[in-house]
């Protein structure tokens, strides 16, 4: 990162992810190349949180929560288990879209069927969207900064990035970061349907010419975040490292992007000089890649005026994951590092006829590289940009 | 109506599911907090499940001062013995 010399590099050291397109490191990767079925709502279906804390634990907390403690737990376990640092010195940056929304909708029928006096007394520590980095900071003890970004469908990505700066500057050792998302209720799916923003279809195919809409998603993924020196001197396994990271805001329209994808073109600008890297030494873009006509167009826009027509492979996950919101750029921050270990590209799964009038490099089958710095990008309602630089280790 | 054993056994029952406890530890002197991992959130949740499968109303200031499961054993067979007599 673009710091002053004094400040420290940045190394991911563990993983863990929840999600439609698989749980664990293994299956989600498997999952990528996977064809999903056609499903606009796409849910992790065989997720047990009695597998992940006790059952009064889950009853107490909301589904968004018990993903992020998923998530959380396979990521320290891969790591090496729970990092012998300083709490002081701990820190969690967990991102969400939305929250416990599921919890206020069901207590909303409550509150209606029951009246007020039968409201559950754990609705606001259920529903605040703070709520799994509190859990997070709780199980494992860390008493250095717990935070949530909500930044619509950037805040994973702004929350892996407020982590890598706080490790960077050296208020934190240690950050688990992510982003957590379970907020598919009847009201919200009715909203997002009625904005026209869901795929009508069910199939996830960014960049493609028939794209309609995203397939919303729930998932979670988090980064165990080191100080490089530190973690190279207990050889810890070093997935990659964060090079870089930027965040702007269009302030152009509150769910549009803005034409070109000028905020984006901006986004990406810094996260690059942010990593002192020419967009020539970029290798591939993780994008956003909703499947959602407007954003498709307008990130492949700013892909090409940054990167030039063509000049960098383009994968989106989100053909398989579906859109994550708050979740789904810590679940590309994996991807992306994911595809450092295999040495390939992950497919854009669902797109088979890419759009003519976007020129860029569709990644459409799993593609062999040669790992270098790549960008991933989140964008969300409210024009909030997120571009995230990682490279391999 | 409802005998003592039964309020016995079907408070117990239910405890036991709301608190996440074996019904062995609910023991007369357990006490809410150390014993029995009851905050205050809980309490309060403990308490709507007792009224609704009662059919009760625990007036505030009668839950105030219980410190143990043997008090609120106490309270729901006063108040279940109030309500039926009415």
């Amino acid at each position: 990162m673009r710091l002053p010399s004094s400040l420290r590099r940045v190394v991911v050291t563990g993983i863990g992810v929840v999600s439609p397109a698989g749980t664990g490191l293994d299956a989600f990767w498997a999952g990528l190349a996977t064809e999903p079925a056609l499903r606009r709502e796409r849910t992790v279906d065989d997720f047990d949180p009695t597998a992940w804390m006790s059952g009064k634990q889950a009853r107490h907390t909301d589904r968004f929560t018990q993903l992020a403690l998923a998530a959380a737990s396979m990521a320290v376990a891969d790591c090496g288990g729970p990092p012998g640092v300083d709490p002081a010195l701990a820190g969690v940056q967990l991102g969400t879209g939305i929250g416990g929304v599921g919890t206020l909708e069901t207590q909303v029928g409550v509150l209606a069927a029951r009246g007020p006096g039968r409201v559950s007394p754990f609705t606001i520590p259920m529903v605040m969207p703070n709520a799994g980095a509190a859990a997070v900071s709780l199980r494992y003890g860390f008493q250095g900064p717990s935070e949530t970004l909500t930044t619509a469908c950037a805040a994973g990505t702004h929350s892996v990035s407020a982590g890598a700066r706080m490790v960077a500057d050296g208020r934190c050792d240690v950050v688990l970061a992510g982003g957590a998302e379970s907020s598919m209720t009847p009201t919200t799916v009715a909203a997002f349907t009625v904005m026209t923003a869901l795929s009508r279809t069910g199939l996830s195919r960014p960049f493609d010419t028939g794209r309609d809409g995203f397939c919303i998603a729930e998932g979670a993924a988090v980064l165990v975040l080191e100080e490089r020196e530190a973690a190279l001197a207990r050889g810890a396994r070093v997935y990659g490292e964060v090079l870089g990271a930027a965040s702007t805001c269009d302030a152009h329209h509150m769910t549009a992007p803005s034409p070109g994808g000028a905020g984006a073109v901006a986004c990406m600008r810094l996260a690059l000089a942010d990593a002192e890297l020419a967009p020539s030494d970029v290798r591939a873009v993780n994008a956003h890649g909703t499947s959602t006509p407007l954003n498709d167009a307008a990130e492949a826009a700013a892909v090409t005026t940054v990167f030039g027509a063509g000049a960098v492979p383009v994968s989106s996950i989100k053909g398989v994951t579906g859109h994550g919101l708050g979740a789904a750029g810590a679940l590309e921050a994996a991807s992306v590092l994911l595809s450092f270990a295999h040495r390939e590209l992950p497919p854009t799964m669902g797109t088979t006829d890419v759009d003519p009038a976007l020129e860029v490099d569709v990644v459409l089958e799993p593609r062999a590289w040669e790992p270098g710095p790549t960008i991933s990008n989140s964008f969300g309602f409210g024009g909030h940009n997120g571009s995230l630089v990682l490279g391999p280790a | 109506m409802t005998t003592t054993a039964e309020l016995t056994a079907q408070l117990r029952a239910l405890s036991s599911e709301q608190l996440s406890v074996p019904e062995e530890q609910l023991r007369a002197d357990a006490r809410l907090g150390d014993d029995l991992g009851v905050d205050s959130l809980a309490a309060i949740e403990w308490g709507m499940s007792i009224e609704d499968a009662f059919g009760i109303s625990i007036p505030e200031q009668a839950w105030e001062p219980i410190t143990t499961y043997g008090m609120v054993e106490h309270l729901v067979r006063e108040l279940v013995g109030a309500s039926t007599q009415v």
